[in-house]
């Protein structure tokens, strides 16, 4: 491994036109030949650094070096003439082609400049295989690839167009363990023919076994860069999680009732097809919090659907209230109690062109006292808006607003006087505050303890670990679709919720 | 009431020179709109360009004497149409239905309109003969002794687009944008270039089509000729599976019965009714788009104006 | 795309306000005048001239309106019902057929059956709803349990009403001693009668006022017109609501068949008397632009139908004294309907992705 650098990033600044910032000037390097890990929690940046070294996305300010020459990617094609190729976590494959038309795409082979020579290709693909043990059929149509297959195509994609310094983006996180070791292998197998490798993960264990420098992102700045030997879990998730510590609301001891919640064996599929969820177990009682903390894409968002109605339950059962509501519809749901709020407010949880009394009624539109199966109480149902906006502290120029036109804070809100106002016994919150200021969070936030203070039940799923330990009663972390363990959130530190989130159980 | 043996040689020689001379505008716009949404461009407007074609195509050789001229021209129309279409959709991300909407009403008012400007009152249904483009004559008997060069370049451009989008660079890149435009982009492909080329050829061809209609098959432009045959090429579309190819063979499907439709009448009698077999294309139509004969697959991602994210 | 920002992007915080829905059409319809105006130009007329003489054959005198708003009766049920498609997402080209249907029907419960007229009226209007909603449910039912586009089916369908009635026409229904092919005439008990003497325009256009209040009321007032609504904008959110999607879908198109249906009822009931074959010059298609430029109000497609219907009927005044050919109207909504297709990009794009990714996922 020499000492030369296959890419230096320096103080790179990322500042989006509404004004996230995301990334606060950055430092990264790479030495040739080396496997280095980029790891961090949602959000800290490790995605957007990557985009920008593949050339997709501009820096706002900082300078990119490639083997000592200075560079301004204006795209990924940019990118990978100087050798850099990526491997996002979603595939940007078409699915309808063969490996061979995928791989090739963009930089054909031509007879004549007009004809793809699919010969010297599928030639060259066979080579490149058996260089790096990525095997693949060329004239397999990438539809009904196992993803694992799929990945390898993304790579051989890659390294047909001579890419030295390879991104993976959570590569691991579509295959299974022994698949994993063949990974390394490969990965392993690619650094002997000189390759450089950089691997953004929020998996530990992994980064630790399989790179040999590793750097820590959190909140769009790197809190440190580690050698992998001699580091630890611990050490990692130390620097990974951090000590901010946001407003300390009260919790009020409440004595914890009958089991309101009640989960068996629970299987759901992921669109994919493969299980999200594999075998959940859990109960959620009368005046408690439930959180679920872990990593996005470990099957927070599948287990949310398939409690709300909206994802099919595979095997297992639901109860609420004792009442079996397993794969029951939306409207279904309401009527036993359940209120959500959801995880992506413009997309599932409010009509954007609507206004805000309109948006406040949404499932309750036929049923008194807003209206019958024929007619809505207009009336009723403005005053009620108006009533709601004092209630909750909406700020909105009217109940006649359309809420496109009210902030992030404002929209939660309404989706919460909604989901309130229906008087519900059991909410279940998806990253309910994701996206909110200060004093909105606060304001959801105790909000969900007042349902605990009132006898109600919350299932709170958030990848913001403070929230998930200030407000929950019980805590769960979830990787990969099973909880890795559950525990009182006394009884845990920010250290060992890293490393639940990575995948590794505490000792203590 | 003419008797007519069904099975006699002369019909069905007859019949099947039809069928070739009908199916020639439904292929030509069909294999025109199979390259635009391979691209991922919808333009139901197809229908109002084979007008205009048809209606260039006349003016054209009307005063120049040329039909081939006239069909030239009609490919310029062609280029104009789609490249307005191209705006509408493509840079300003607009509504592609609405768009080839008005596209057809303004055919339909524009060419009718202008029958009776250029040529007059008298012209309100059709214009005056014009001539015709020069057929070729086969050593062979009755129906097929003279036949028209489009029906070998309907042939050609079917095997040609065929071939060029499977076998080249550009239509490689042509298919990819079709189904997933972001893998395309990512792979620095331009997008929205090549979706305009798309749609102008697809333009460029259903006006081809349409001049066929009023300087081959015909020789003068009659009110609305279409006749809907813009719609059947859409039907074709997704009966040939966004192929070209079995747009030859859905085209000739539907021309043998068009062809059938217009000799059958009279053979079976006054007292049967045509309307029945003129609505077999669109009957086939609705079962094939129902998925009803095999699931048809289309471009995963048409319709959808593409976002750079 | 791993996105590590919030997932719901505020672009909505700038508080862009959305150019209001009037300016947007009026817009639209300007830059088609004045393309239009070009396009008269070239033809070699006046286009100031033109104007002026096409306003003046559309409200010049009382019997000028009359035949303006005789003109736009249709066009009002067929706008009111593409609207209604439009606002659930659904692209009803096959206003054109399910006219077709419904004036037929209406013309089969006219003729064949006798009643006192208070009794035969409704039934006949209801034999229109009948024909126009029934001939809409197929294409509903193959898009919700087969995915087929709507745009496509419901095109064939306009194809095979046409042909379909003109065969009952032609073969079932003749009236031998007429010039065009038409029925009989229906039972005076049935018709509805003309309320400006010596115009086309009959108590069909009261009825077409009544069901712009109608339409009106279910979109504002009724728990249907809400959900139709929703499903229209976001019918993800919409089934997080608890709304039935598929369901209000139908029932949507099924209200949309039925008005163009009462459409083509009102024109044999009361502008004709009788069914004519092939009576409509293309009005399923002018609802299209009656649709676009009302913006899918009930109220705008009020106010765009007789804008549209003022085009037909002052372009025959235009022809008479400037021998300018009536056809040239049609080209001028043809490019209003151009401009229209472009009005906030944006929010098009979005919910034509949030459209198609929810029709995907089934």
């Amino acid at each position: 491994m020499s000492s030369s650098l296959a890419a230096d990033m320096q103080n790179i600044q990322k500042t989006y036109r509404d004004g996230t910032v995301a990334l606060k000037g950055v430092n990264f390097n790479v030495r040739e030949g080396e496997i280095h890990a980029l790891i961090g929690e949602n959000g800290a940046g490790k995605t957007t650094l990557m985009k920008i070294l593949y050339g997709l996305l501009k820096p706002t300010a900082g300078k990119i070096l490639i083997k000592g020459k200075e560079v301004n990617f204006r795209n990924p094609s940019d990118a990978i003439k100087n050798g850099v190729g990526m491997v996002q976590q979603h595939f940007a494959l078409v699915p309808d082609f063969t490996v061979v038309e995928n791989i090739v795409l963009g930089s054909e082979p031509c007879k004549q400049r007009v004809v793809i020579d699919y010969k010297s290709a599928v030639e060259a693909i066979k080579k490149l295989s058996g260089e790096t043990g990525l095997h693949v059929d060329p004239e397999s149509r990438v539809e009904g690839l196992p993803v694992g297959v799929q990945q390898r195509v993304e790579i051989l994609k890659m390294l047909y167009r001579g890419a030295m310094t390879l991104i993976l983006d959570e590569p691991t996180s579509v295959l299974s363990p022994i698949e994993v070791e063949d990974f390394f292998k490969i990965l392993k197998g690619l650094r002997d023919k000189g390759r450089t490798i950089i691997f953004v993960t929020h998996k530990l264990k992994e980064a630790l076994q399989i790179s040999h420098r590793i750097t820590v992102m959190r909140a769009g700045r790197v809190t440190g860069v580690v050698n992998s030997e001699g580091s630890t879990p611990q050490i990692l998730a130390n620097m990974m999680v951090g000590r901010e510590v946001e407003l300390k609301l009260e919790k009020k001891p409440v004595t914890i009732g009958e089991p309101l919640l009640e989960v068996e064996d629970l299987w759901v599929r992921s669109d994919k097809g493969l299980f999200a969820v594999k075998g959940l177990n859990f109960t959620v009682r009368r005046g408690e919090i439930f959180g679920v903390a872990g990593v996005e894409g470990n099957g927070q968002t599948e287990l949310v659907e398939s409690l709300t109605g909206l994802r099919k339950v595979e095997k297992g059962r639901v109860k609420v209230n004792g009442k079996d509501v397993t794969n029951a519809p939306p409207n279904e749901l309401t009527r036993v109690g359940v209120a959500h709020i959801p995880e992506d407010r413009h997309k599932r949880g409010l009509i954007l062109d609507f206004d805000l009394a309109e948006n406040l009624i949404l499932g309750s539109q036929s049923n008194a006292p807003f209206g019958t199966r024929f007619n809505m109480s207009l009336g009723t149902i403005y005053d009620y808006a108006q009533e709601a906006i004092g209630k909750f502290s909406i700020v909105a120029p009217s109940e006649k607003v359309r809420v496109k036109y009210l902030s992030g804070g404002n929209q939660q809100r309404v989706v919460v006087a909604r989901e309130l106002g229906r008087n519900p016994d059991f909410i279940v919150a998806a990253q309910p505050t994701r996206g909110l200021d200060v004093a909105a969070t606060e304001y959801v936030r105790t909000i969900l303890l007042k349902m605990r203070e009132g006898r109600k039940a919350v299932l709170l799923i958030s990848s913001d670990l403070d929230e998930i330990l200030q407000l929950s009663d019980r805590v769960a972390v979830i990787y990969e679709g099973t909880f890795v363990d559950v525990r009182k959130p006394e009884e845990l530190t920010e250290e060992k919720i890293g490393l639940m989130m990575g995948g590794v159980k505490p000792d203590s | 009431m003419v008797e007519v043996n069904l099975f006699d040689a002369a019909f069905i020689m007859s019949l099947l020179a039809a069928m070739l001379r009908l199916s020639v505008p439904i292929v030509f716009t069909g294999i025109g709109e199979v390259i635009a949404e391979r691209a991922g461009v919808v333009n139901i407007g197809i229908e109002g360009v084979m007008l205009l074609g048809a209606f260039s195509a006349t003016y054209v050789a009307y005063f120049t004497g040329d039909a081939w001229l006239g069909v030239l021209i009609a490919i310029i129309i062609g280029i104009l149409s789609g490249y307005i279409h191209g705006v509408i959709a493509i840079t300003f991300k607009g509504d592609q239905i609405v768009s080839g909407v008005g596209m057809n009403m303004f055919a339909y008012g524009f060419t009718a309109a202008w029958l009776i400007i250029i040529w007059g009152e008298l012209a309100a249904g059709n214009s005056p003969d014009v001539p015709r483009i020069p057929q070729i004559s086969l050593p062979l008997p009755g129906a097929f002794s003279s036949i028209s060069p489009f029906i070998f370049l309907m042939v050609l451009t079917a095997v040609a687009s065929y071939y060029i989008l499977y076998k080249t660079k550009f239509g490689l890149r042509l298919r990819s944008i079709g189904e997933n435009p972001a893998a395309a982009d990512v792979a620095g492909i331009n997008v929205y270039r090549i979706q305009f080329i798309a749609t102008i050829i697809g333009a460029v061809l259903a006006a081809v089509g349409g001049a066929y209609l009023a300087v081959d098959w015909n020789s003068m432009f009659v009110r609305y000729m279409t006749a809907g045959r813009g719609f059947i090429a859409l039907a074709t579309v997704v009966f040939s599976n966004w192929n070209p190819l079995l747009v030859l063979v859905g085209g000739l499907l539907f021309g043998f019965a068009d062809g059938l439709q217009m000799r059958l009448a009279p053979a079976l009698g006054v007292g049967f009714p045509p309307q029945f077999l003129q609505m077999v294309p669109y009957v086939l139509t609705l079962i094939v788009v129902t998925g009803a004969i095999g699931r048809a697959k289309p471009p995963a991602a048409v319709g959808k104006p593409y976002e750079k994210e | 795309m791993a996105k590590e920002e919030p997932k719901s992007q505020p672009p909505l915080r700038e508080r862009k306000i959305d150019l209001s829905m009037l300016t947007q059409s009026l817009l639209a319809v300007a830059l088609g005048f004045i393309a239009g105006g070009i396009m008269i130009a070239a033809a070699g007329y006046s286009p100031v001239v033109a104007y002026a003489v096409l306003l003046k054959g559309a409200f010049g005198d009382v019997d000028s309106i009359a035949e303006t708003l005789a003109q736009a009766t249709p066009l009002i049920f067929t706008g009111l019902g593409v609207a209604v498609a439009f606002l659930e997402g659904c692209f009803n080209i096959g206003a054109e057929g399910q006219l077709f249907i419904g004036a037929f029907l209406a013309f089969l419960g006219g003729y064949l059956v006798a009643m006192p007229a208070p009794i035969h009226i409704p039934f006949v209007i209801f034999m229109g709803i009948i024909g126009g909603a029934g001939w809409a449910l197929l294409p509903a039912i193959l898009k919700v349990k087969r995915g087929a586009h709507e745009v496509v089916t419901t095109i064939m369908m306009n194809w095979i009403a046409m042909l379909l009635t003109s065969y009952l026409t032609l073969y079932h229904f003749l009236e031998p001693t007429a010039s065009i092919p038409e029925t009989p005439i229906i039972n005076s008990s049935a018709v509805l009668p003309i309320i400006v003497p010596r115009t086309g325009l009959s108590a069909s256009f009261l009825v077409a006022l009544i069901c712009v209040f109608v339409v009106y009321y279910m979109l504002k007032r009724m728990p249907l017109g809400y959900e139709i609504r929703a499903v229209g904008l976001n019918p993800t959110a919409a089934e997080y609501g608890g709304i039935a999607v598929s369901k209000v879908w139908v029932m949507g198109m099924l209200i949309s068949g039925a008005l163009c249906g009462i459409g083509g009822a009102g024109v044999t009931l009361g502008t004709y008397r009788r069914f004519v074959d092939r009576f409509s010059p293309g009005y399923g298609f002018d609802a299209i632009a009656v649709a676009l430029i009302g913006r899918n109000n009930p109220i705008g497609a009020l106010l765009a139908a007789i804008f549209i219907g003022a085009l037909y009927s002052g372009s025959v005044y235009m022809r008479l004294i400037t021998h300018m050919p009536k056809e040239l109207v049609m080209a001028i909504e043809g490019i209003i309907i151009l401009f229209a297709a472009v009005p906030e990009a944006n929010r098009l794009i979005r919910k034509a992705i949030e459209h198609w990714k929810f029709w995907r996922a089934r």
